[in-house]
């Protein structure tokens, strides 16, 4: 009999009883060892527990999160990479601090090292952490504490090491010193100038209080912190809104409900210091946990304590020093709204430094509205003018209200709609009360800020009528919304949805259309997966229960644009048939609904590059349009830009042209008054001019726009995006200096209108990054497109497009650098996630392939590159006029990889006819024809 | 060959499986993780996205067990690596795995064990990537491998047993 081996034992005995197991293998006449081993086998088969008994990945939790915490005194004297820790500074939940020394540095330099109580395990954690805290590195001013190094521990613990301020802080040092009232503000107007600097910088502090404003010896103010609440922000990668550690004491009403943080928000913690420096107490909070109704002045009485009394002077001239224009300064500071606040520390400290040299400051003693009425009583005339734009608010209401009224059509209900029906003429007779008195201002106040009054009003008014206020909430926030002023709609918005969540079921039509509104704020935030769920959500529990098919058919709507936003084209084609359906089986095939939902199904046709069904429904829209509408009427007008998209997307751009240059000419009989629609038609023609090569026609275009937006359509939102446009095309023409300053003054209009972490600012900041990639600028180039990426991973969460794309650029610039294999780890990952959701055509996708090859030849992987280069190629010369700019590029790439396998006829073919490209491009790349001159002489 | 179409493929793999374990870790604090439902989702989308091409299921259930065994050596070596430096400058006061769960000691000595069971027994350390990392039940195992359940599960006793000698020889001394 042929030995068995340890296995063949193990399954024999297996098949046994267990008592009858020992004898057997006995009889087998075994080698004591393999004896010893199959017993051994057996006994651990028969053990019950094992590691193994538990999927992996359910362990994976506890394997990866350690539950370690540091023992302070046991961390004293050791070494935290290069330094050592000397002694325990203070401590909070969020991080511990040491003075510390470094190691190697021939003289102690004492620092401060801050251990933060946060792991940071994933790979892109950490990249996030680093970029951030590379950021920081940034930040150089006097009055901020610099951040000198940090890192991650190899267990996962981020640290900082920051400049050590021996001092105490403002309030204490003040104290001290016995500082008088005209030096406590000009100690705090250098915390503005700190705070003022990195604002500038785009970076917010979110945690602004005295413990984080010291005061040296020399008595110069010095920062701390900056940006670490962020820092120490674990839900970035959550699509909900993020709740970063905060002082309750000092955090502006935004912090609490995870409202958007911006520059305001800093003002708002400065208010409660500055307040607390002044008057020795921080201010009240009221409910809505702003400040607005308070006087500083007030809290100062003649019974005023010794201890509240925070300067030498007596109560009374303390509350004179208040009164006025002190009181108004903190109360601008301390506004709920982080609209009302000043934008910046920069502009609290002007206001501050106004008044210390006795200039009349800035803030006044009433919000916005409480002006623009006063405007408006020695305006009469003009407010009249005004009524024609109310009509339209005024006809929003009626159709909101007539839609209630088929839906609550009853005899039960008519003193219920009687009722409501005088509370909405009661609200337009206050919206025009209110525009009737006033004080001085040059200009008629506008659409918007009538808007932003009524909104103020129902929201904080009609509390007994708490249905037809959410109506009005969704009306007046709905047309904000549709005007672009999203920061005005969304608290409206905001509280209809709380409301209607409250008060209504989903079978009423509001409820549907608060919801609607929520998602479609979300789609304007670039927050689409959030926006979809909100939706879906919404038609699954209002299903057939509601009556208002206008209502269903606006959800949709909004569902259609956040699906394409998100590259779910498919979906978003499905979503809009599902509305023609709709609008076909309710209001018929020649309502207004069913043109409507054409045009939306031939926009997402136009998204979703499906050529075919945009060329059929772009036509029958335009057709539709001039027999509905004739020749001459918005509509047309619209149905004709959405053709001139097709053209241009068709690669028939002479076709786009003609049409875009009729449209043009329409624009002005259609609309003798410039508005939106202007911006629309020439931002298209801008566009079919760029496409037909016309650069500089494209460029005057835009020019043309600009001067629309510096004219007769101030303050008309979307001028960040247009200067935007035009840095894109100065970047195009090779003037990169240029392209810098219309930059600069695109992202300074985004960041005062939006903040600095507001969506909007994310696209400027990436093309910032390619213009400063342009002008070799790497380091301001890859701040600006981390910082961009950085905004979208915080808007849409980890998956979002968006901040993958931005892989791109930064590629490029680790290229230009020379970093090969640093370019190709970033490139390959984010060329995997492209791929999951675009055609291997998509331009995105082309741009990643050829970003990969040019890292490969950088690498030396020359046959790789060889290898990847001709269907990349094809695939950009398939894909048409939207990837030929990369043509050039891809051809040099191909000469690099050719000459790295030797075969320099072939690379010079490559160069030659990159290089004949070349010279057919306006304006000719000098640059790049030398590089290729520079490889053609190089073959020789 | 680190351009090899078969390591891209397992590379993606790899980092798939790591970010989405990361993700639903963070997602659901607390919550264990369905294996079966984590790999079979990462398998349907990576077939739809035209740029990952499998041979056939299991070729994917095997890359899939093994990135997760390489994910498990990672995060034990960092653990570890985070102890031997802590020693140095701190002190860990508590680190409460329960016995029953892995600890990154038993994680390296499970990876180490493995290797001899590769050496021992091929087709049982394959049986334990897919059963044990990828989540796959033994039925599907037989199913993928075209084994009869009843090879499958002598492997999956053989190689449990084996692991589980190797793991109680070297590892809780450490941990």
């Amino acid at each position: 009999m042929p030995t068995k081996t340890i296995r063949e034992l193990f399954d024999a005995a297996l098949q046994l009883p267990i008592d009858t197991r020992a004898g057997w293998l006995a009889a087998q006449a075994l080698e004591p060892q393999i004896l010893a081993r199959v017993m051994q086998l057996l006994a651990a088969e028969h053990d019950s527990s094992s590691v193994l008994d538990r999927p992996f990945v359910e362990q994976l939790h506890g394997l990866a999160q350690p539950q370690e915490t540091f023992a302070t005194a046991k961390l004293i004297d050791t070494h935290i990479d290069g330094y050592r820790l000397l002694s325990l500074l203070g401590q909070g939940g969020m991080a511990q601090v040491f003075a510390a020394e470094r190691l190697d540095a021939d003289f102690h330099q004492q620092v401060a090292v801050k251990l933060l109580r946060r792991h940071l395990h994933s790979e892109l954690e950490l990249r996030l952490f680093q970029r951030e805290r590379q950021a920081l590195a940034s930040l150089e001013h006097p009055n901020i504490a610099r951040l000198l190094d940090g890192g991650v521990t190899a267990a996962g613990v981020p640290y900082l090491v920051m400049e050590l301020v021996r001092g105490v802080d403002l309030i204490q040092y003040a104290r001290q010193h016995n500082l008088s009232l005209r030096a406590r503000l000009a100690l705090f107007a250098q915390v503005c100038d700190g705070v003022n600097a990195a604002h500038r910088a785009l970076i917010v502090h979110r945690d602004i209080k005295p413990a984080n404003i010291l005061v040296n010896q020399t008595g110069v103010v010095k920062l701390l912190d900056f940006g670490v609440a962020k820092l120490l922000d674990e839900q970035i990668d959550q699509q909900m809104a993020t709740f970063a550690p905060l002082t309750p004491e000092y955090a502006a009403p935004e912090q609490f409900d995870g409202r958007a943080i911006t520059t305001a928000t800093d003002v708002f913690g400065l208010g409660v210091v500055l307040h607390e420096l002044l008057v020795g107490v921080r201010p009240a909070r009221g409910n809505g946990l702003g400040t607005d109704t308070a006087r500083a002045s007030d809290l100062i009485s003649t019974q005023t304590t010794l201890e509240l009394k925070p300067a030498p002077i007596s109560a009374p001239e303390l509350k004179r020093f208040l009164r006025g224009d002190i009181d108004n300064i903190l109360r601008q500071a301390l506004a709920a709204e982080p609209n009302a606040r000043y934008a910046s520390a920069g502009d609290l400290a002007a206001d501050l430094r106004r008044f210390l040299t006795g200039q009349p400051v800035q803030a006044h003693p009433a919000s916005g509205w409480y002006r623009t009425s006063k405007f408006v009583r020695r305006n009469r005339g003009a407010v009249l003018t005004c009524g024609v734009l109310l009509l339209g608010l005024v006809g929003s209401l009626i159709y909101a209200l007539s839609q209630a009224q088929i839906a609550r059509a009853q005899t039960a209900q008519a003193t219920l709609q009687a009722k409501r029906a005088q509370a909405t003429r009661d609200f337009l007779v206050q919206l025009f009360e209110v525009s009737e008195a006033g004080v001085a201002r040059t200009e008629i106040p506008s659409t918007d800020t009538l808007l932003r009054d009524g909104g103020k009003r129902v929201l904080h008014g009609l509390q007994d009528a708490p249905n037809l206020r959410i109506e009005l909430l969704n009306v007046i926030g709905g047309v904000q919304q549709s005007l672009g002023l999203s920061s005005d709609a969304k608290p409206l918005l905001d509280a209809a949805l709380m409301q209607a969540k409250l008060r209504l079921s989903p079978a009423d039509p509001q409820w549907l259309q608060a919801h609607t509104n929520s998602a479609q704020l979300a789609v304007d935030e670039n927050r689409f997966n959030p926006a979809i769920e909100t939706i879906t959500a919404a038609l699954l529990q209002s299903q057939d229960k509601n009556p208002d098919m206008r209502i269903r058919l606006g959800a949709l709507k909004t569902l259609a644009l956040a699906q394409s936003f998100s590259d779910q084209f498919k979906a978003a084609e499905l979503t809009t048939q599902q509305m023609q359906a709709l609008a076909k089986t309710t209001f018929g095939a020649a309502s207004i609904e069913s043109y409507d939902a054409l045009e939306l199904a031939t926009e997402i046709a136009y998204q979703a590059t499906n050529f075919a069904q945009n060329d059929l429904l772009s036509t029958q829209l335009l057709a539709q349009a001039n027999a509905r509408f004739g020749a001459l009427h918005a509509r047309t007008l619209e149905a004709k830009i959405a053709r001139i998209q097709f053209f241009s997307a068709a690669l028939r751009p002479s076709d786009a042209r003609v049409l875009a240059e009729s449209a043009a000419t329409d624009l002005a009989k259609v609309y003798p008054q410039p508005n939106e629609t202007h911006i629309i038609v020439l931002n298209a023609l801008s566009a079919v001019q760029f496409q037909t090569g016309d650069i500089d026609a494209s460029a005057n275009t835009l020019e043309q726009v600009n001067q629309l937006y510096l004219g007769p359509l101030k303050g008309h939102p979307g001028r960040d995006t247009l200067l935007n446009n035009l840095g894109a095309i100065r970047l195009k023409q090779l003037r990169f200096e240029e392209a810098l300053a219309l930059n600069t003054q695109a992202l300074a209009l985004a960041s005062a209108s939006f903040g600095a972490e507001h969506s909007q600012t994310a696209p400027i900041l990436r093309s910032r990054g390619q213009i400063l990639t342009q002008l070799q600028r790497f380091p301001e180039a890859m701040t600006a497109l981390l910082k961009a990426q950085q905004i979208y991973l915080a808007i849409d969460g980890l998956d979002s497009p968006l901040a993958l794309k931005i892989e791109l650029p930064i590629a490029d610039i680790a290229l230009r650098q020379g970093y090969g294999a640093k370019a190709l780890q970033s490139i390959r990952p984010a060329l995997v996630r492209l791929r999951q959701t675009n055609a291997e055509t998509h331009r995105d996708v082309l741009a990643a392939r050829l970003l990969k090859a040019r890292a490969l030849v950088l690498t030396k992987n020359y046959a790789d590159a060889a290898n990847n280069l001709p269907a990349l190629l094809a695939d950009i010369r398939n894909a048409g006029a939207v990837a030929t700019y990369l043509l050039p590029n891809a051809l040099m790439a191909q000469g690099d990889a050719l000459r790295g396998i030797g075969n320099n006829a072939a690379a010079r073919t490559a160069y030659q006819d990159a290089l004949t490209l070349r010279h057919a491009e306006k304006p000719v790349n000098q640059a790049a024809i030398a590089e290729l001159d520079q490889r053609l002489r190089g073959l020789q | 060959m680190p351009n090899s179409p078969i390591d891209a493929l397992f590379s993606t793999v790899y980092e798939e499986l790591r970010s989405a374990a990361h993700n639903v870790r963070k997602r659901n604090q607390g919550d264990t993780l369905n294996t079966t439902l984590l790999v079979h989702e990462l398998y349907l989308r990576l077939r739809k996205s035209s740029g990952v091409e499998f041979a056939n299921k299991a070729q994917f259930f095997g890359y899939a067990g093994r990135a997760l065994r390489s994910i498990m050596v990672d995060h034990a070596r960092s653990r570890i690596a985070e102890r031997a430096r802590v020693n140095d400058i701190a002190v860990l006061l508590s680190s409460e795995t329960t016995p029953e769960l892995l600890s990154p000691a038993h994680a390296l000595g499970l990876d180490t064990a493995l290797k001899l069971l590769e050496v021992d027994d091929a087709r049982a350390a394959k049986v334990v990537e897919l059963h044990f990392f990828a989540g796959l039940t033994l039925a599907e195992i037989a199913e993928h491998l075209a084994l009869t359940s009843r090879t499958i599960d002598r492997d999956w006793r053989y190689a449990r047993a084996f692991l589980q000698t190797a793991l109680s020889d070297s590892g809780d001394g450490v941990s």
